[in-house]
């Protein structure tokens, strides 16, 4: 197991050090860095200044490894609009999304579980074709459309819902409603056709032989192999969230890393958006990690191994 | 209508079951009708699709809708298909439970082996102390050494046998009356398939319950049963006492089943066969196991080399480095003289066209998007100039008549047919190249034993109109006996024990050849002594005798 | 060809497929010859028919589903756009299904550990949020339409390749690619003839699903302002600068949405029918359950 999970970290690792490369070397694509990093009107006295400060005339190997040192320190330079390292806002709006992640997460998780494993009991019938087509519909429906079209109906014609903010709970409702329909919809198939393939399994057909009851078949014998495969495409949700988070944030205005990143292009700051996405990727990477330990401790074939 | 006598353990009566298919009810069972009394045994026999699995299942309770259940099923006099799913509950697992044919699916991947033997208990009201100690008590019965530390570990970490082993052992734990065993040797190796049944004859002596034998072989049902129902398609075609069924069969069918056939394979061996294809101290490795030792082997032209061996034996290796799929590690092998690894341009188009190849499974040796005309072509498209394109069609259609298919099959896609008549599809794409060796690795194992008798009656038949040589793989000693000129005996990677087949079978040298041969159920010594016997036995109740089923059922 | 007679008499027995199959066709020809019918309405500025609101049947039929602020017609501009952003959408899928099914190709008939390094690249950018790459690609490269199809492509790549590497794993272990090599069949007859017709039905299907998933991330990027800049036009576009106006004139967000959720869903139901009919033990179990309740 050990060897196992010792094998994921790496690759998680590798796969960092890949984005690291990435931002970098496209930040010197462009040619000259000084053109990502300051706005479109900055003078020529503070372009060369900057390129000073920050040793563009370097070679370029040079340049990678004081980039490593300085990522390292978590210096990911100074935010050019708010007169500040690059970190601190990230480190700000990074909580806010991860609530936001955790919440419709938490939230997708259990209602897939309940709502695929009612479809998966009886396949076929009225509910399995309710909660299929709605999670196509899910998939299917933009969700930056759906936000907008939330608050045109429930904050500006009905007036009970706020339309952007983060002050109380009445703020969450819609951004969480959003933020679920992709994940819901798509675990709600998952669970639904790994409890379809459990129930339908042959170690199902013993235990019932042996005269357990429908209810432990089903969450003794069948929840635990079926959270095997919801596990691993959680893995992939959790990435996805963050692509529905940064909609979510920028349409009902929420302080978090979306909006923040959102803001950074619009503005240019090269320096924030990179530490927000190399913020990012570090979650993602420690959330992957988690997610093959849980994995690991439901399936002893991979334990073993 | 009372019956005075108390009510037989298990009584099935009249059952039928359909399934809803895509083109309406499929009746998998249709009227069947036996019982089994308390200490009895008895054996369903029938190939796939007789049925005799689905009435298990019917019987156990695991037939869910879209399938149809009629008729009824007695257990103890009570109905189980009518009885309330609490009190069924509690009499599954406790009263009588079941073996399946694949342990490993069978049990569940996540649980440690104790704790799924122990359920068992724990479902029927036992503390979970008392299950554990009870599990552990069942594997050491069944056999699984060091019981204490095997509790915990989960169901790949043993061995088919094993498994089987824990399977019996999970079916046993509260002492059932009724053992239902669908199929439990199948898998297995004829070796641990002796001492499974070993273990189960043992069990039903010291717990005294009846044990319903689901199966296909006729040797296995000898082995354990004192009354057998023979299936078919659903229906029962004959019942009685072993005896009297295996001694004087009544129906065509259970006559079919019993007729020893092994004389029809016997076909002419050449006089000297000058070697073809020899393999010279073979080795081949898979990392750092070693599947094939220093092995040779060698067949003549028009000779039909036997190659038997169970699994892990190494024969499939040897099959794949003499059909050039796999490199030798060691050794060579060698067709006319010449290492085929050294072979190339004509050399290798000539190996190629006379060493061809029927794999195992008829399911996956055929590409299910080509037509039956498309696969018999691919060898000429891949060998240009054997067959011209005018001919392809025709030729191909003369090659199907060979195997005993028609040519309007050519049309057709192999998901249409039956094993057996995809085994005939791709024994005639085999031929296509005319070749002088054909390697049938498994080639029959995967097929019923009356489809397995004509698969290999065609291979005999061929060999005296072709002149073809065989290397001929098998782990089923029964078949190979009589069709084959030499055996090669295998274990662990190496032959233990070479010569004339008629020589081997006859007097094994090797330990091992000798357990193979014993280990496999054989017939004949029983059948003659049954058949010796002045008046056949009555046969049992004779309200267990299938008689004109009722059709349709209740 | 049987196969295909089959899937469409299959296909008309379905009544949610047949609509969503009618439904993809009519929106594909409107892409092809909408922009020609509606003329210069889309772009044209027509101060007479300024913030017409929709379903006002006296106005010229263009102006059914309402007009922005200069006039323009909605319906004329969903038509134009519907070209962008299926053209987007298409590009996209077809150059992740064609580069990524190569590679999934490779990587599961290449003996030795080129599949497995293949696979691990593949990871890298499976694991890491695609909107996040494309926001850093198109900051740096520049919001052009062939680098949005760049970018979307190189993000939809795993699912191809893994997806086409685990089939060509499996295909490969049958006993019909052994067979083929004992007749004499090269790795590439093997690929060409006995693999890929094989695998290239379940990718297909991925691609039907993967391009109701694009259209909405390209949506979505456009929605953002780093997409498709004006004077080009996609859906996604027009609901951000619908946006502004919300609750003034509505339509302008509610009408190009709609139109992205109702192509999204028709490709979507339609992938999914025609998985269940690819699949024979599905589609034995759909009838099996018709039968069972009749």
């Amino acid at each position: 197991m050990t060897r196992f999970m010792l094998g994921r970290a790496l690759h998680s690792l590798v796969a960092l050090l890949a984005l690291v490369v990435l931002v970098f070397f496209l930040a010197r694509l462009t040619g000259d860095p000084t053109n990502l990093f300051l706005p479109m009107d900055a003078s020529l006295a503070e372009r060369q200044a900057f390129a000073e400060r920050h040793g563009f005339d370097e070679p370029l190997l040079v340049q990678f490894w004081s980039y490593l040192v300085d990522l390292a320190h978590l210096d990911f330079g100074m935010s050019l609009f708010q007169a500040r390292p690059a970190i601190e806002p990230v480190l700000g709006a990074f909580p806010v999304t991860l609530r936001l992640a955790l919440v419709t997460m938490v939230l997708a998780l259990t209602l897939s579980v309940v709502i695929g494993s009612v479809a998966a009991y009886g396949p076929g019938g009225l509910f399995d074709r309710i909660a299929s087509l709605l999670s196509i519909l899910g998939a299917s429906t933009p969700d930056f459309w759906i936000a907008i079209v939330g608050i045109l109906f429930f904050s500006v014609s009905l007036g009970i819902l706020p339309t952007s903010g983060t002050g109380t709970g009445w703020h969450w409702i819609m951004p969480v409603g959003v933020l679920l329909l992709r994940p819901l919809g798509l675990l709600t198939q998952v669970v639904r056709a790994a409890m379809i393939g459990v129930l339908n399994s042959a170690y199902v057909k013993t235990a019932r032989a042996k005269g357990a009851s429908p209810r432990r078949v089903i969450f003794v014998h069948g929840v635990r192999n079926a959270m095997l495969s919801v596990i691993t495409v959680a893995g992939d949700q959790a990435a996805a969230l963050i692509n529905g988070a940064v909609i979510v944030e920028t349409v009902f205005g929420w302080p978090g890393i979306g909006n923040l990143m959102i803001n950074a292009i619009k503005q240019r700051d090269f320096a924030v958006l990179q530490a927000s996405i190399l913020v990012t990727a570090l979650a993602i990477f420690v959330m992957n990690l988690l997610i093959d330990i849980a994995y690991s401790r439901l399936d002893p074939r991979i334990r073993a191994g | 209508m009372a019956d005075p006598a108390p009510a037989p353990l298990l009584a099935v009566e009249r059952l039928a079951v359909d399934f809803a298919t895509e083109t309406g009810w499929f009746a998998a069972v249709r009227g069947v009708g036996f019982e089994l009394a308390r200490d009895e045994s008895l054996a369903v026999i029938g190939e796939s699709g007789s049925g005799k699995s689905v009435t298990a299942a019917a019987i156990m309770g695991l037939l869910d809708p879209p399938a149809r259940i009629l008729g009824d099923v007695r257990f103890a006099g009570e109905s189980l298909l009518t009885m309330a799913p609490d009190r069924r509950r509690s009499l599954y697992g406790r009263e009588l439970s079941i073996i399946f044919q694949d342990p490993l699916t069978h049990l569940n991947p996540v649980q440690p082996v104790g704790w799924q033997i122990g359920e068992v208990c724990t479902i029927h009201g036992a503390p979970r102390r008392e299950a554990r100690e009870r599990a552990l008590e069942l594997l050491a019965r069944v056999g699984i050494p060091d019981p204490l530390r095997r509790y915990a570990a989960y169901p790949h970490e043993f061995s088919g046998g094993q498994r089987q082993r824990i399977m019996i052992a999970m079916a046993m734990a509260l002492r059932p009356r009724l053992l239902i065993a669908d199929e439990p040797t199948t898998a297995l190796d004829v070796t641990v398939q002796a001492q499974i049944l070993e273990l189960l004859a043992g069990l039903r002596e010291e717990y005294g319950m009846s044990l319903l034998m689901i199966t296909h072989d006729l040797g296995v049902a000898a082995e354990v049963a004192e009354r057998v129902v023979v299936m078919r398609r659903g229906e029962i075609v004959e019942a009685g006492s072993l005896p009297r069924v295996f001694a004087a069969p009544r129906h065509p069918y259970t006559r079919e089943l019993l007729t020893d056939r092994s004389e029809e394979y016997r076909s002419p061996a050449p006089a000297a066969a000058a070697p073809l294809l020899a393999v010279e101290n073979l080795a081949i490795r898979y990392g750092a196991f070693r599947a094939v030792r220093g092995v040779s082997a060698e067949v003549g032209k028009g000779e039909i080399l036997g190659v038997i061996g169970e699994s892990g034996s190494g024969k499939s290796s040897l099959a794949a480095a003499m059909l050039r799929l796999r490199p030798c590690d060691g050794g060579a092998v060698r067709f006319r003289g010449q290492d085929i690894w050294a072979l190339d341009g004509p050399g290798l188009r000539d190996y190629r066209r006379s060493v061809q190849a029927v794999f195992q499974d008829p399911f996956s040796s055929l590409n299910p998007r080509m037509t039956v005309e498309r696969l018999i072509a691919e060898p000429w498209v891949l060998n240009p100039g054997v067959v011209p394109r005018a001919r392809w069609r025709e030729r191909a259609a003369e090659l199907l008549e060979m195997v005993g298919l028609a040519p309007s099959d050519l049309d057709r896609y192999p998901g249409e047919f039956s094993g057996g008549q995809r085994q005939r599809i791709a024994i005639a794409r085999a031929l296509a190249l005319e070749p002088e060796i054909v390697v049938c690795d498994e080639a029959v194992s995967a097929l019923d034993m009356t489809i397995q008798a004509q698969v290999i009656r065609l291979l005999a038949d061929l060999r005296g109109r072709l002149g073809l040589a065989y290397v001929f793989i098998a782990h089923d000693l029964t078949l190979v006996r009589k069709f084959v000129d030499r055996v090669v005996v295998m274990k662990a990677g190496e032959v233990v024990e070479a010569g004339p087949a008629e020589e081997v079978f006859a007097n094994p040298r090797h330990p091992y050849t000798r357990q193979l041969i014993d280990s496999s159920p054989e017939l004949g010594p029983k059948l003659a002594e049954w058949r010796a016997l002045p008046d056949p036995p009555a046969p049992g109740p004779a309200r267990g005798a299938g008689g004109p089923p009722a059709a349709g059922g209740g | 060809m049987a196969t295909r007679l089959r899937l469409l008499r299959l296909l008309r027995s379905d009544a949610v497929a047949l609509a969503a199959a009618a439904c993809l066709v009519v929106v594909v020809l409107v892409a092809l010859f909408g922009p020609m019918a509606v003329g210069d309405a889309a772009g044209g500025i027509n101060l007479r028919n300024r913030n017409a609101p929709p379903f006002e049947f006296t106005r010229p039929w263009l102006y059914w589903l309402g007009s922005d602020s200069l006039g323009r017609s909605i319906l004329a501009r969903i038509v134009v756009a519907a070209r962008t952003t299926l053209g987007i959408a298409l590009a996209s899928v077809a150059a992740a299904l064609l580069v990524g099914g190569a590679v999934g190709l490779v990587a599961g008939l290449s003996r030795g550990r080129t599949g497995e390094y293949i696979l691990r690249g593949v990871d890298v950018i499976m694991s890491f949020p695609s909107l996040l790459l494309a926001l850093i690609v198109l900051y740096v490269l520049g919001p052009a339409p062939s680098n949005i199809v760049i970018v979307l492509g190189v993000t939809r790549l795993p699912v191809y390749v893994r997806t086409a590497r685990a089939e060509v794993l499996e295909i490969r272990e049958r006993a019909f690619v052994a067979a083929a090599q004992v007749m004499g069949a090269g790795p590439v007859h093997i690929a060409l003839r006995h693999v890929l017709p094989l695998v290239l039905p379940t990718l297909l299907i991925i691609g039907a699903l993967d391009f109701a998933y694009v259209m909405l991330a390209e949506s979505a990027l456009s929605f953002l302002g780093i997409g498709v800049q004006p004077p080009d036009i996609t859906w996604g576009l027009m609901v951000a600068e619908g946006r502004a106006y919300l609750t003034a004139a509505w339509w302008l967000a509610f009408w190009p949405g709609l139109a992205i959720m109702m192509t999204a869903l028709a490709a979507n139901l339609l992938a999914m029918w025609f998985r269940i009919a690819n699949d024979p033990s599905l589609r034995g179990s759909l009838k099996a359950r018709v039968a069972g309740n009749g």
